[in-house]
């Protein structure tokens, strides 16, 4: 059938021994996505975010999911921009948080890491919406300011790279949701 | 050594994979995920632990690299002056590794921080965040919170996340 069984490899000077027991935890999948569509203008309907969602199929339905998105954001219209955040593993809120700020500028890096939820296609991702729409806003994959001038609206790349990992220790299908807010 | 299969590669029975046994070197030996669910944070104007954001480690070689991963949302108390300000430290075994301020006008984010530090041995040693506000219930930051949501003044509870990753090198 092909497997060895062995308790650990060696190179073949002996230089470095490895415990098989320490290769389980690994990336056995990839994704990994550039958004270079500019600016995008949100409402106040909470709306999916442009490049900062994938529907992923896991491999394995005992892996743990690594969600990482690097999301550029700038305030727009009134100086106090206001947004707010819900992350999505296959329909289901698992976090959430707020963002805003006084003429706030931020390349964000947002990371978060789940249990798979099986093996079948599922959306992981962003939802995003504004405080009021184009007053107290957020805008993403843009700037206000830009090399030493006023308004200069700058169109800023954003990358999006989902790992799963496979390992042993993490329940599969743990409930670790927002229920609170699921039930709002 | 007992037990112990001595190669230069690995391979699969298609052949369509081949790993050198150099290249297992790097790797993920111990990981550590911690989720906070205990609701907003008031700190006050001492430093102390964030809930939440610190974990008794005890790595597993004494030559690895500690990778700490902290999702923690902040943003301005609610009611309080409208520029929050906090000072953090990160520690790892008793050691200040690095400190920071966050300082902003209605300020609120989702905030990741990240750092590697080296293995403190096989013994268990304290890693994570401790904080204080610049003016208790003044000039502060509220963690595990938000100040606005959904369009309105609303104060929601917020959950963070901690990972610890020991690395083999």
């Amino acid at each position: 059938m092909g497997t060895l069984t062995t308790s650990f490899i060696s190179s073949i000077n002996g230089g470095l021994v490895v415990p098989i027991r320490e290769l389980a935890t690994r990336v056995i999948k990839r994704y990994e996505a550039v958004y270079t569509g500019g600016e995008w203008n949100p409402d106040n309907n909470s709306n999916w975010a442009p490049g900062g969602f994938v529907d992923f199929t896991p491999l394995r339905a005992d892996s743990r999911i690594v969600f990482i998105w690097r999301i550029p954001t700038a305030w727009s219209n009134a100086t106090h921009s206001i947004s707010h955040w819900r992350f999505y593993v296959n329909g289901v809120l698992y976090y959430r948080h707020g963002s805003g700020g006084t003429h706030v500028e931020d390349g964000n890096t947002l990371k978060w890491d789940v249990p798979s939820w099986g093996t079948s296609s599922g959306r992981i991702g962003y939802q995003v919406r504004s405080y009021a729409n184009d007053n107290h806003e957020t805008r993403l994959y843009t700037t206000y300011y830009w090399n030493g001038t006023g308004r200069s609206a700058q169109n800023a790349y954003g990358q999006l790279i989902v790992e799963e990992w496979a390992q042993s220790g993490l329940p599969a299908g743990a409930d670790d949701t927002e229920g609170v807010v699921r039930a709002r | 050594m007992a037990n112990t299969t001595q190669m230069s590669y690995i391979q699969n029975r298609a052949g369509t994979v081949t790993v050198p046994v150099v290249e297992l070197k790097t790797r993920v030996i111990q990981y550590i995920r911690q989720d906070y669910t205990g609701g907003s944070w008031n700190p006050d104007n001492n430093y102390n632990w964030v809930p939440g954001a610190f974990y008794d480690f005890t790595p597993r070689a004494p030559d690895s690299v500690i990778k700490y991963t902290m999702r923690l949302p902040t943003c301005k108390g609610s009611g309080l002056a409208a520029h929050a300000i906090g000072n953090w430290y990160f520690y790892a075994n008793n050691i200040i590794y690095y400190r920071w301020e966050d300082s902003l006008q209605h300020a609120e984010n989702g905030n990741i921080w990240e750092f590697q530090v080296p293995s403190w041995g096989t013994a268990t040693g304290r890693i994570g965040l401790q904080h204080r506000a610049h003016s208790n219930d003044g000039n502060e930051f509220r963690m595990y919170t938000t100040e606005y949501w959904d369009g309105v003044g609303s104060v929601q509870n917020c959950r963070g996340q901690l990972f610890i990753e020991e690395i083999a090198l």
